[in-house]
């Protein structure tokens, strides 16, 4: 179950860091499309301004001829045969046709009445303001395109060619500087085009007079393969690298454990060896100490403290076995305000015999809880055979039974110089001994705390380690 | 004795007299006359006359020739491909071959854009141009007519001098397609590319090219327009094409004729020109050395008096010397007089200029069968052309000098080719047949 949740969170970690990796990837990419983007409406620009600066040489040129023809009809005449940007020329004088060319074309010929019987059409075509009123400008009717120009209050207008302005569009399109992928078109007719034809288009419209007139612009695509690409195995190798890390930890981690395991079964199968002879020690030194007993004279305390050692090997011994298999519970009512009176009662001449004082500061009367005797027996045990081992210079040691709502906590507290913070953590795991100077010179199997963690557990409890100032309290919470 | 030394003396004088006007003409390598059809007409009875003004070039040093400013305008679109587009790249790299380090060329060629394979540059490096054209010109596409000669019009521009023959020869087998593409809009870039001295000759190559449109193009720049039916024939062609520009010895022609009170301008036959009230302009973009270019106006002179011998016309021309590089210039008086002898007027008609007029005016005619054809009359449009044909034939009886014969045996000839046509060809092919001949004949070029 454990298993399952490590590897659907670290799928699940590693889908989050593709994701993450997969939109800067596309963010690059729309970047990208967006620079080429920009490029392109910078080169269409260049075209449309061109040309359309094609169209204001023009405006100039036509002035100046403007100018020159003034009321001279025979130099508009001689225009007419020389110019090629002329088509037709007219002169209009308030409603007055002074000059018209190419009778033949009715089209023109009524679109220069019109302009005669209401000279304000040329205007109409324009943006101007009331009061200013132009004396120059386009006018695009059918498929004629004027310029006008008023020259001493005559309107001189040019009609200019079409053909000749589509001629210098593509002959100043077919310079270098020009040769992108484009399509120009006046309408539906192609007035040039360039290069390839690509997915990405963009148009634009030209201005007045030549509104007509569009360019389409063409561009590729940016080669986002190897983006993506490039991408995919960034994403990828960096996949690749952390799982490669978590697979290393796993192995490092289970080989501990392993190891650890073994250390334990080692030490049990150890520990059940030295069972027999250390209950025959045992056996033995007791039959002796009531042999000698008789003895005239005393034998030094020699037998006492191999009996002692015995008793204490045993007893590290039972604790490796515990360790090492769980032990069957016996759940049933237990009275904990007994309990903690007979704790009270056995451990007080032991610490005392430490010169440590053992107080009883808060007990709940009758408290009953369904658990396993034995278990809480035990891990109380630890406790304060804990701070009679490492917090014997606090002197004192307090043991209370308090009661909130359901819970229930046994506390003991010592006076000693405690564990920092950041270890509190770890002195549960087994085999786990703090450095310092409290456990020095002290002899621990360092599996106690990790063996009353399991027992705690195993009744439904819980331990709990804080820190006071001085020393610390470890409780036991028992759900009533 | 004495007398023989006279006669010998004045023979010798003769002779370096008549030498001597030899040599005068012969510096004179454009000849210019201007002549009515009927120089003395009756009193009081004007009637339609025609007045011819004719150039014509002199060869007079083969080895010397002006250069050429040369562009070759092929079309590439999709239906070219095949032997078509071979024989033109074939034609290009004999063009290439002809000319000489004095001579410019370019080459555009087209189909759904205009690309220019050889910029206007030297003949110099052939073998270059020749792989440009190789690796250039493969078949593909549509028909962008209006950019690829506007492209070539640009390359003969960029080289455009006085001094050169400018020229272009554009190539098609379709319809324009991509682009300007009507015949009034291909007609104006023509008149674009004629008011910059550029003629353009169209090759229209099988039978699907807009006969029309590429007409138009020749006549509106006054170059010429040739009906290539077999694509094989295209040497050919470009060796005649050659031939004729090879011989140019004048340029930008202008005859302005200014007629006189009273004298009204009817039409001019063939060539196009500007009648503006009394005065009659038109132009011509070469003269050939080979070749006698003419102007016909039809005019109808006031009434006059017996004996009246006055001015009709004033002529005036106006051209490039292209062998001395400069600028001529010639005025010409035409004279008309009045009598009431029927006689006089019959024996005065100069029979050149009214044959000429009658291949004209048959010409004209010959467009009315083309119309009767294009509405699905075959028969009738066969049956006008062979009887404008016998019209020509019995005019000829009474006409007695015999280059006019020649030259209306000419018309006949063409005339038999188109009945011909109309009979036995398929509508596209015969209708290319047609427009080149009436092409021909409405160039008012007389071949010598």
């Amino acid at each position: 179950m454990k298993k399952l949740t490590t590897i659907l969170s670290l799928l699940i970690l590693m889908t989050f860091i593709s994701y993450l990796g997969w939109r800067s990837v596309e963010h690059e990419v729309l970047l990208r499309e967006n620079n080429e983007t920009l490029l392109a409406k910078s080169h269409m620009n260049n075209i449309k301004l061109s040309i359309e600066s094609l169209l204001n040489q023009r405006v100039s040129y036509l002035s100046r001829l403007a100018l020159q023809i003034d009321n001279n009809y025979a130099k508009a005449e001689y225009l007419l045969g020389t110019e090629a940007d002329i088509k037709n020329i007219f002169i209009i004088n308030k409603n007055r046709i002074l000059f018209l060319s190419d009778f033949d074309d009715s089209q023109w010929h009524k679109l220069v009445e019109s302009i005669a019987l209401d000279n304000s059409v040329l205007l109409h075509q324009q943006d101007h303001t009331e009061q200013f009123q132009p004396s120059s400008g386009w006018y695009q009717m059918y498929n004629h395109l004027i310029y006008w120009t008023i020259q001493s209050d005559n309107i001189i207008g040019f009609e200019l060619s079409n053909i000749k302005f589509s001629f210098d569009t593509i002959n100043l399109l077919d310079k270098q500087v020009f040769a992108d992928n484009f399509r120009l078109s006046d309408g539906d007719k192609q007035i040039y085009s360039n290069g390839e034809k690509f997915d990405n288009e963009i148009s634009i419209v030209f201005d007045y007079p030549l509104q007509n007139w569009h360019l389409t612009y063409y561009y590729p695509s940016p080669n986002l393969v190897n983006l993506y690409l490039l991408g995919a195995g960034v994403i990828g190798l960096f996949l690749i690298v952390l799982l490669g890390l978590i697979c290393y930890a796993y192995r490092e981690y289970s080989r501990t454990l392993r190891l650890a395991k073994q250390q334990v079964s080692f030490v049990g199968q150890v520990s059940h060896e030295f069972k027999t002879p250390l209950t025959n020690i045992t056996l033995y030194s007791e039959m002796l100490s009531e042999y000698l007993e008789d003895e005239p004279t005393p034998v030094p305390e020699y037998l006492h403290i191999i009996r002692a050692e015995s008793k204490r090997l045993t007893r590290l011994v039972q604790n490796v076995l515990t360790f090492n298999k769980p032990s069957r519970l016996n759940i049933k009512q237990v009275n904990l305000t007994i309990l903690i009176k007979q704790i009270y009662q056995t451990f007080k001449p032991i610490l005392e015999a430490k010169s440590l004082q053992l107080n009883i500061t808060t007990l709940e009367n009758d408290c009953i809880v369904d658990t396993d005797e034995d278990s809480v027996m035990q891990i109380l045990n630890n406790f304060l055979s804990n701070a009679e081992k490492y917090a014997f210079n606090g002197k004192r040691i307090d043991l209370s039974l308090t009661r909130k709502g359901k819970l229930v906590t046994i506390t003991v507290r010592d006076y000693g110089d405690g564990i920092a913070s950041h270890l509190l953590k770890q002195i549960f795991e087994p085999f786990y001994r703090v450095n310092s100077s409290i456990t020095e010179g002290v002899s621990g199997t360092g599996i106690g705390l990790t063996i009353a963690k399991q027992l705690a557990s195993q009744i439904h409890g819980e331990i709990k380690v804080m820190n006071h100032n001085p020393g610390m309290a470890f409780s036991l919470i028992l759900m009533e | 004795m004495k007398f023989i030394k006279i006669f010998a003396m004045l023979g010798l004088s003769i002779c370096s007299l008549l030498s001597y006007a030899e040599q005068n003409s012969g510096v004179k390598q454009i000849q210019v006359r201007s002549e009515l059809s009927s120089p003395v007409i009756m009193e009081g009875h004007p009637e339609k006359n025609y007045l011819k003004v004719s150039l014509s070039g002199q060869k007079i040093d083969t080895n010397k020739r002006v250069p050429i400013n040369l562009a070759i305008v092929i079309d590439k679109s999709g239906s070219m491909g095949g032997e078509r587009i071979e024989r033109a790249r074939e034609a290009a790299i004999f063009a290439v071959n002809l000319l000489n380090e004095e001579d410019t060329l370019s080459i555009v060629a087209y189909d759904n854009e205009a690309k220019v394979i050889v910029p206007a540059t030297k003949v110099k490096n052939k073998q270059k141009i020749i792989q440009l054209i190789n690796k250039n010109v493969f078949a593909g596409g549509g028909t962008a007519l209006f950019a690829g000669l506007s492209k070539g019009i640009k390359q003969v521009e960029n080289q455009l001098t006085k001094d050169k023959v400018n020229r272009i020869i554009l190539l098609s087998d379709g319809q324009a397609n991509v682009g300007p593409s009507s015949v009034n809009e291909l007609s104006e870039l023509a008149i674009i590319a004629a008011k910059k001295n550029i003629a353009i000759t169209t090759m229209g190559i099988g039978s699907d090219y807009n006969e029309l449109l590429m007409s138009s193009i020749a006549s509106y720049s006054d170059g010429n327009h040739v009906f290539v039916n077999n694509s094989a024939d295209l040497e050919n062609v470009f060796v005649h094409e050659f031939t004729d520009v090879m011989s140019t010895i004048a340029q930008d022609v202008v005859i302005t004729i200014q007629l006189k009170d009273g004298v009204k301008p009817v039409r001019l036959l063939g060539r196009d020109g500007v009648i503006k009230e009394n005065q009659i302009t038109v132009k011509m973009n070469q003269l050939f050395s080979n070749q006698e270019k003419y102007v016909l106006l039809e005019v109808i002179p006031d009434e006059g008096k017996v004996g009246q011998n006055k001015t009709l016309a004033q002529v005036d021309l106006k051209y490039d010397n292209l062998l001395v590089n400069k600028i001529e210039h010639q005025t010409q008086s035409v004279n008309i007089a009045y009598t009431n002898n029927q006689k006089l007027v019959e024996d005065s008609i100069i029979q050149d200029v009214l044959a000429e007029s009658e291949i004209q005016k048959v010409t004209i005619a010959n467009e009315k069968a083309l119309e009767l054809y294009d509405q699905g009359m075959q028969e009738q449009a066969e049956m006008m052309l062979i009887e404008n044909s016998s019209r020509l034939a019995s005019f000829s009886d009474i006409i007695v000098s015999p280059s006019s014969k020649a030259r209306l045996n000419g018309q006949i000839e063409k005339n038999n080719i188109m009945a011909d046509a109309v009979k036995n060809q398929n509508r596209n092919v015969s209708r290319k047949i047609i427009t080149q001949q009436q092409f021909d004949s409405k160039s008012n070029v007389i071949k010598k």
